[in-house]
């Protein structure tokens, strides 16, 4: 930028609060009245005059197209959040850097409108919708990429690995320094969603609820499948989690004390939701999964 | 794939592209009212001409320039307000009250700036606020990109000279802003 203009931009004026209920409102307002003649669309680059778009032409703005019938990609990494959870400012929810062929995606705000990230999102052509749901300190920070959802509504396998990653995804050892985001390849062209976890606030449920045993959860490392109701009640109760039993078998008011634990995930901070059966779980996960060195006492 | 559904056409480019215009009526009106009006005419002549309006990056700029004539015509039709945008008149004018001015005025730019013309200040603003090259200002004022390279120029090289008239060091801010001033670029 120019000294000058950077001056000039030292003083301007805020940018406003945004997208908000009220533009949405405008926007209901305006679009009640029949558009008069949408019909014909021309391409970005139709001239209006021929001076106005030659600046245009240089550069690549139009959205990138959406290609039909390309792979579902859907992978589980893990990101983590930054520290600090200030306020942003409307039009930076996002930071977006290129870098070579690919887009390096940073989210600044996790609370900002979903709508302000698609717009930025958009405005670099991406088609991806990006979701920050409550999660448990150590879930915050999963992310679950869906890239391409048609594919995926069409009931196609899903290959675990694509072209869409996690930045610093496991390059960090303290998790409230790590950036969180994605690298997107500048000519993704699919329809995404992609879903990550944030940190829930005091008394928020989890809209993501990891496995008990997953890394940072209660019962990581701790095997507790096939346990009784009753054993699997004191694992928790001993770490400060309240477990409320449920079952996909008639139960009666409540879960008998000498069922078996099948399974179980976090709801809340402090509560589990645990499903049991009067029967052992006959394929329970692998301890190893989520727990490289085995399990450690119960 | 069909023609494009039109509500669906105009809502990603109001979706996209709202905020910035949002910013660009608010730096350039006095007030919350002014600036919801720009806005919703804006947007209703984006949506009633629909078919005119670029696709891409290049819709931002037709919005520019669609609300730079809007802002224009306000002034003649002072007191003729829409019914629209009752509830963004709200939040703006909350909005504006957190967002207070300070009067903070940094070397005395805002200063030297407010002695500028109004269209040296637009093309300087089309450059820092908004962040358009020339190429950019020069679609959204409607004119050739060698003029508004040539307007720019003189735009900076006025306000480098106000600045300087006010005293201020300008090797504070780099060489070419003192070449600007002393007439060497």
């Amino acid at each position: 930028m120019h000294e000058i203009d950077r001056l000039v931009a030292g003083i301007a004026p805020g940018p406003g609060p945004g997208m908000t209920p009220g533009a949405r409102e405008l926007f209901d307002e305006i679009t009640a009245a029949p558009a008069a003649a949408p019909a014909r669309r021309r391409r970005w680059w139709a001239p209006i005059a021929p001076v106005r778009t030659a600046g245009a032409r240089r550069r690549r703005w139009a959205a990138l197209p959406v290609a039909a019938g390309a792979a579902v990609l859907g992978m589980v990494a893990t990101w983590s959040l930054p520290g600090a959870l200030g306020p942003s400012p409307a039009s930076a929810a996002l930071d977006i850097k290129r870098d070579g062929d690919h887009y390096v995606i940073t989210v600044k705000d996790l609370f900002a409108d979903p709508e302000m990230y698609e717009r930025e999102l958009k405005a670099r052509g991406l088609d991806i919708t990006l979701k920050l749901l409550p999660t448990s300190p150590g879930g915050a920070g999963d992310i679950f990429v869906v890239n391409d959802v048609d594919r995926l509504r069409s009931g196609e396998p899903v290959p675990v690995d694509g072209p869409v990653t996690a930045v610093g995804n496991g390059s960090c050892e303290r998790p409230g320094e790590c950036p969180t985001g994605v690298r997107v390849p500048v000519d993704f062209a699919k329809k995404a969603e992609i879903t990550l976890g944030r940190e829930a606030r005091p008394g928020e449920a989890y809209m993501i609820r990891p496995l008990l045993e997953m890394p940072g959860e209660p019962l990581h490392c701790v095997g507790y499948v096939n346990k009784t109701v009753t054993e699997v009640t004191a694992m928790l109760r001993e770490r400060g989690v309240e477990p409320e039993f449920t079952s996909s078998v008639d139960a009666g008011p409540s879960v008998p004390e000498d069922w078996y634990v099948h399974d179980g995930v976090m709801a809340a901070a402090g509560e589990a939701i645990v499903l049991a059966g009067p029967e052992p779980n006959p394929a329970p996960r692998p301890v190893g999964e989520f727990c490289p060195g085995g399990p450690v006492g119960s | 794939m069909g023609p494009p559904d039109p509500q669906r056409r105009f809502e990603e480019i109001y979706t996209a592209y709202y905020p910035d215009l949002l910013a660009y009526v608010r730096r350039r009106t006095d007030t919350p009212d002014d600036a919801a009006d720009a806005l919703a005419e804006t947007f209703t002549t984006a949506w009633r001409r629909l078919a005119d309006v670029p696709e891409g990056h290049a819709a931002r700029l037709w919005l520019y320039g669609t609300a730079r004539r809007v802002l224009a015509n306000g002034h003649r039709a002072e007191g003729r307000r829409t019914e629209l945008a009752s509830r963004l008149r709200t939040e703006l004018a909350g909005w504006a009250e957190r967002d207070e001015e300070t009067g903070h005025d940094p070397g005395g730019v805002r200063k030297a700036f407010g002695r500028l013309s109004p269209d040296d200040r637009e093309l300087l603003s089309l450059a820092g606020w908004e962040g358009l090259d020339s190429a950019e200002i020069a679609t959204v004022l409607g004119c050739s990109r060698g003029a508004a390279r040539l307007r720019l120029h003189r735009a900076r090289k006025r306000l480098a000279r106000e600045l300087e008239a006010a005293g201020l060091d300008l090797t504070r801010y780099g060489p070419r802003a003192v070449a600007l001033a002393k007439g060497e670029s």
